[in-house]
């Protein structure tokens, strides 16, 4: 994985004595909070319903050991001794002081981490595929491109007070587990027949209340060009994105109301103006950057170890985890372990310090030292040997942290809502909790297959729920909380928004209403391997609210 | 700024240095219990409490004040009259910490 240079360090470094100087001058009242807020928020500090929170930037979601122990120890020195994986690779601490931030950014910079991009109309941390690198459907490793945006990006002049914040999505993969097209730019990274490295430019996706799935605009855009061809787009969107209403400031309002066509052309146009050399990576930094994505030391290894095999045979438990959480990698004889964060009714996302700690060990014992973090809020040992698995799966399974549900419908991605958040209308994390209770058995969990459930706690819907097989929504009617279902969307290569159902459940009835929906799948499907999604497709949005709606 | 709502009013905020949900409690001070908290039950009454709130702005013992409606129950105790207050006082409605999580 990168690793920071002398440059990237001193400039982590500088930045947390910077924000040191403004807690003091906020605490002794030299600013006002007014002054204060914008300084706090480009440092990933914010006010949420019963503390401040702080979000820290987990770059393409790479974590070495070292710096997931240092996330350990600040969770357990500064906050209630857990953390949050979010959808945007990041982790967010729930309890955090104002007077500890400058410690606790002091103490992230030791480990070159820091909370930059995490906040603000900036563009944001990129994020990219959880198994980069290492899955077998990939046609290049996306980091490095990532890595080289996250350098490009980060304090960038031009683009640090855009119309509104700014997400940039990439994967090297056939299969999107990136959610590219819910980003303000997606990227797909290609290969031609000349074996040329090109990228697929998508704009304007996005999820909130103006739900869009992204446009193609740029095709094969060379290596040499991303650079140039980003900074097209942003321009495009900095001088003509609205700054007038804060929910039509995003970029798929602007391509929305443009159109497409019409955006792509601005977009050339300005391209097509810039002088591109000054504006391209220096030579040689694309391939130092891509030195640090080098395969680790793979041993030659025997496909399918026979300790696998006989331990699955001897252990169900075992056997159900690797049929659900282990994929398939790139090299003969590993896998890449999946982690879920969705324990029986536990709180999606979470990990306690210990859960932290021993991932931690784990990566370090068997994985080379790095950890993933999927924008499913779940963790990924990305290179492990596959004879290796069954003592992995038994440390996780000891520390909670061996829940066979990886794209199952207990592994649902959940917002914190009303629990911890100042904008929810409504609480996610319970019913979440409830829809788990009651799906809890793997055997009905496998039953069921591929179900994506995301849960949001308002319409800003940083719970992805318009993504979602199922999507669930909170909303307040009048002091209480109701739930809205939609179905048929998707964030992978297949994107879609998905349709509201009809009328909303209360807090009571949403994990029955998830339970009609599922029998109705059950009863419709013409066989085991037709997803919900498939039938959701093939047979429309009616016979469900026929089933959901039939009583009433 | 205090928005007329209907009932009587508490005003809230956040302790600058901790984050902390308090309540204003009589002259002006600030208090992580919400029985503590001076209630306005005017129209008048509530802007000479959002003045002292503000005081707790200017003075940085406070962020993020605003005004919310409260009722009484049988017992006498002032509760919140929408959830999302009640969570506030009452901190998140599940069981999220590990040590707590461990025990049940």
């Amino acid at each position: 994985m990168y690793i920071y240079d002398d440059f990237d360090e001193t400039f982590v470094r500088e930045r947390a004595a910077q924000f040191r100087d403004q807690v003091e001058r906020r605490l002794s009242g030299a600013l006002t909070e007014e002054q204060f807020r914008p300084l706090r928020l480009m440092n990933g500090v914010y006010l949420q319903l019963h503390a401040y929170m702080l979000r820290v930037a987990i770059p393409y979601g790479t974590l070495s050991s070292g710096q997931m122990r240092q996330l350990a120890m600040i969770a357990r020195k500064y906050d209630k001794g857990y953390g949050h994986f979010t959808t945007r690779q990041n982790i967010q601490y729930n309890w955090p002081k104002l007077k500890d931030l400058p410690d606790i950014l002091d103490d992230l910079a030791d480990v070159g981490m820091h909370a930059i991009q995490t906040s603000g109309n900036c563009i944001r941390n990129v994020t990219s595929d959880q198994w980069a690198g290492v899955a077998a459907d990939e046609v290049t490793d996306p980091r490095p491109y990532a890595e080289l945006m996250r350098q490009w990006s980060s304090l960038h002049p031009e683009f640090s007070y855009l119309p509104r914040k700014f997400k940039i999505a990439i994967t090297g993969a056939e299969q999107d587990r990136a959610a590219i097209a819910f980003h303000d730019i997606g990227i797909r990274v290609k290969r031609n027949e000349t074996g040329e490295i090109g990228f697929d430019v998508y704009v304007g996706g996005g999820l909130g209340r103006t739900p869009m799935v992204a446009k193609k605009i740029g095709e094969f855009i060379s290596v040499n060009d991303l650079l140039p061809y980003l900074i097209a787009i942003l321009r495009a969107y900095n001088l003509e994105g609205r700054r007038d209403n804060k929910y039509k400031a995003r970029i798929k309002i602007l391509v929305h109301e443009k159109g497409a066509e019409a955006f792509k052309a601005r977009v050339e146009e300005i391209f097509a103006g810039l002088d591109k050399d000054k504006l391209r990576a220096p030579q040689g930094e694309l391939e130092r950057i891509a030195k640090f994505f080098d395969n680790p030391a793979y041993e030659t290894l025997e496909i399918e170890p026979a300790s696998l095999r006989e331990a699955r045979a001897d252990n169900k438990a075992f056997d159900a985890w690797v049929r659900r959480n282990v994929a398939a990698h790139k090299t003969d004889g590993y896998a890449i372990a999946n982690i879920s964060l969705k324990p029986v009714e536990g709180i999606p996302g979470d990990a306690s310090a210990e859960q932290m700690e021993l991932v931690a060990q784990m990566a370090d014992d068997y994985s080379f030292g790095e950890i993933r973090v999927s924008h499913e809020q779940n963790l990924v040992l990305a290179h492990v040997k596959k004879s290796d698995l069954y003592t992995i799966w038994q440390a996780l399974e000891a520390n909670g942290l061996g829940t066979p549900n990886i794209g199952a419908i207990t592994d649902m991605i959940t917002c914190p809502g009303l629990d911890y958040c100042a904008l929810a209308t409504a609480r996610s994390i319970p019913i979440a909790q409830k829809i788990s209770h009651k799906f809890s058995s793997s055997e009905r969990q496998s039953e069921i297959g591929d179900l994506k459930i995301k849960i949001s706690g308002c319409i800003n819907a940083c719970g992805h729920h318009h993504a979602g097989h199922i999507g669930i929504l909170g909303l307040d009617k009048k002091g209480e909380e109701y739930y809205q279902i939609t179905l048929g969307g998707s964030g992978d290569e297949n994107a879609a928004v998905g349709e509201i159902l009809g009328p909303g459940f209360s807090a009571d009835d949403v994990a029955d209403a998830i339970d009609t929906l599922v029998e109705r799948y059950i009863q419709l499907r013409s066989s085991e391997g037709e997803t919900f999604l498939d039938v959701v497709k093939r047979v429309g949005l009616e016979p469900f609210k026929e089933a959901l709606y039939a009583d009433h | 700024m205090a928005k007329k709502l209907k009932g009587d009013q508490v005003f809230t905020g956040q302790l600058l240095r901790e984050g902390d949900v308090v309540f204003m409690s009589t002259d002006g001070a600030w208090s992580k219990d919400l029985q503590s908290a001076v209630i306005g039950t005017s129209p008048e009454e509530v802007e000479a409490l959002e003045a002292l709130a503000l005081k707790g702005v200017s003075e940085n013992i406070v962020i993020d004040i605003y005004p919310f409606v409260v009722v009484k129950d049988e017992a006498g105790k002032i509760v919140p009259d929408h959830i999302r207050e009640k969570i506030r006082i009452d901190g998140p409605s599940i069981v999220y910490e590990p040590s707590a999580q461990a025990a049940e």
